[in-house]
């Protein structure tokens, strides 16, 4: 499957991106301006309806990562402490 | 009579009867030609490419004469034919007939064909040798006719190169780079013995574009919207949508985006819908649901998943690898 980034942001953040993205090699992209894919999510119900559900699992999923990011960030910091404890 | 991919040793000069000469594309027999009566085969394989590129089958009651391709021009030289301009009509008529089946000119008559052929010759590829490299200006227009190629993004990029298609009899390449003056999108490679194409330079696929006109445009908008909606078909969202894709395909360009690139940075403007076709992408964010993180964190890649790698790049007509 291909994956895809940019529909959530359009539709539910006013465009505004919730990450940065950038190419680690060479890529092949296919791009649907901003203007027309807003005019063709209007045009497909069913796509605004799975992209809405994908926006209410990636919330739950921001959720959960953000907890785990932070156990993880707190982990490093703990152990960059003790390292500097033992300096 | 004569099996594709054979050895071309000798050449045939029909005597009597009639012989069909086929061509193999993507495993499906076309009839390209009838040869008749005085008619020659085999002489332009035998000095270009050293094996027969398409198969003749006899008819009823056919007979050839088999002859040693210095025979025949000790033969033209005797009649006070000139040898170089027999072959150029030789040439210029086989390779027409070659591109009467590639499913890019399928719609354009044998005439206008005949013209467009003028601009192409065989070329011969040995196996591992490279037909072009994506750090090159894309100046050829590249129609594979035997063997088969592999599509790669290229070994000057970061990272291991990605096989991203296999292209083989029928399938063609670069008229998107070419006509907007950008490299060649892919390294493509030949992986099987007896490869060849036929090779147009950029004053050639022009005059391709000139004498193909409405006809020519119509198949290559074809071509770009069913490739369109195909990679369109493997993003999940749009799975069974398929009145969609079309219109979507209307809408949608092709970005090529060398390593490194940034096509977004977070709480910024992001200008369209993206799908990946090809390489791979890092997703990473500063914060959570408006919680700063330490430091960037990355929430994914984004990819081609699946197995067999990657989709489209964005020329031509192929079968992924």
């Amino acid at each position: 499957m291909n994956d895809f980034f940019g529909a959530d942001w359009l539709l539910f953040n006013k465009g505004e991106a919730q990450a940065s993205v950038i190419a680690s090699s060479h890529c092949v992209l296919l791009r649907t301006p901003s203007a027309s894919f807003d005019e063709l999510s209007v045009m497909c119900p069913l796509l605004r309806t799975r992209l809405d559900k994908l926006n209410e699992e990636q919330k739950e999923k921001d959720g959960m990562e953000l907890k785990l990011v932070k156990a993880v960030e707190e982990a490093v910091m703990d152990r960059e402490r003790k390292k500097g404890g033992g300096n | 009579m004569v099996e594709e991919n054979a050895p071309a040793r000798a050449m045939f000069l029909v005597v009597s009867g009639e012989f069909l000469r086929q061509k193999n594309i993507h495993g499906d027999q076309f009839g390209i030609s009838v040869l008749e009566p005085g008619d020659t085969s085999g002489l332009l394989e035998f000095l270009n490419v050293g094996f027969h590129v398409s198969s003749i089958v006899a008819g009823r009651s056919s007979v050839v004469l088999e002859m040693d391709p210095g025979e025949f021009e000790d033969f033209l030289k005797s009649l006070n034919l000139d040898v170089s301009v027999v072959m150029r009509g030789l040439c210029t008529d086989y390779v027409a007939d070659l591109l009467s089946c590639v499913p890019l000119l399928l719609d354009l008559e044998l005439a206008v064909l005949k013209k467009i052929a003028k601009n192409f010759s065989m070329v011969r590829y040995e196996k591992k040798q490279k037909l072009f490299e994506c750090s090159q200006l894309a100046t050829e227009f590249v129609v594979v006719m035997n063997g088969t190629t592999k599509a790669s993004t290229g070994g000057a990029n970061e990272g291991d190169p990605q096989i991203v298609g296999l292209y083989s009899s029928g399938d063609w390449m670069n008229e998107d780079a070419i006509r907007q003056k950008r490299n060649y999108p892919v390294d493509l490679t030949a992986v099987s013995d007896n490869c060849m194409a036929l090779v147009c330079n950029t004053e050639g696929f022009e005059r391709m574009l000139e004498l193909g006109g409405g006809v020519l445009a119509n198949s290559m908008q074809r071509v770009v919207s069913g490739r369109l909606a195909q990679a369109m078909g493997k993003c999940s969202v749009f799975a069974g949508l398929s009145a969609l894709t079309s219109k979507f395909a209307e809408f949608m360009h092709f970005d090529e985006v060398p390593s490194g690139t940034t096509i977004c940075n977070q709480f910024g403007k992001v200008d369209g819908f993206y799908i990946v076709l090809s390489g791979e992408l890092d997703m990473l964010v500063d914060s959570i649901g408006g919680v700063e993180l330490a430091r960037p964190h990355c929430k994914k890649k984004l990819k081609v998943r699946g197995r067999g790698g990657a989709g489209e790049t964005g020329e031509g007509s192929k079968r992924s690898a």
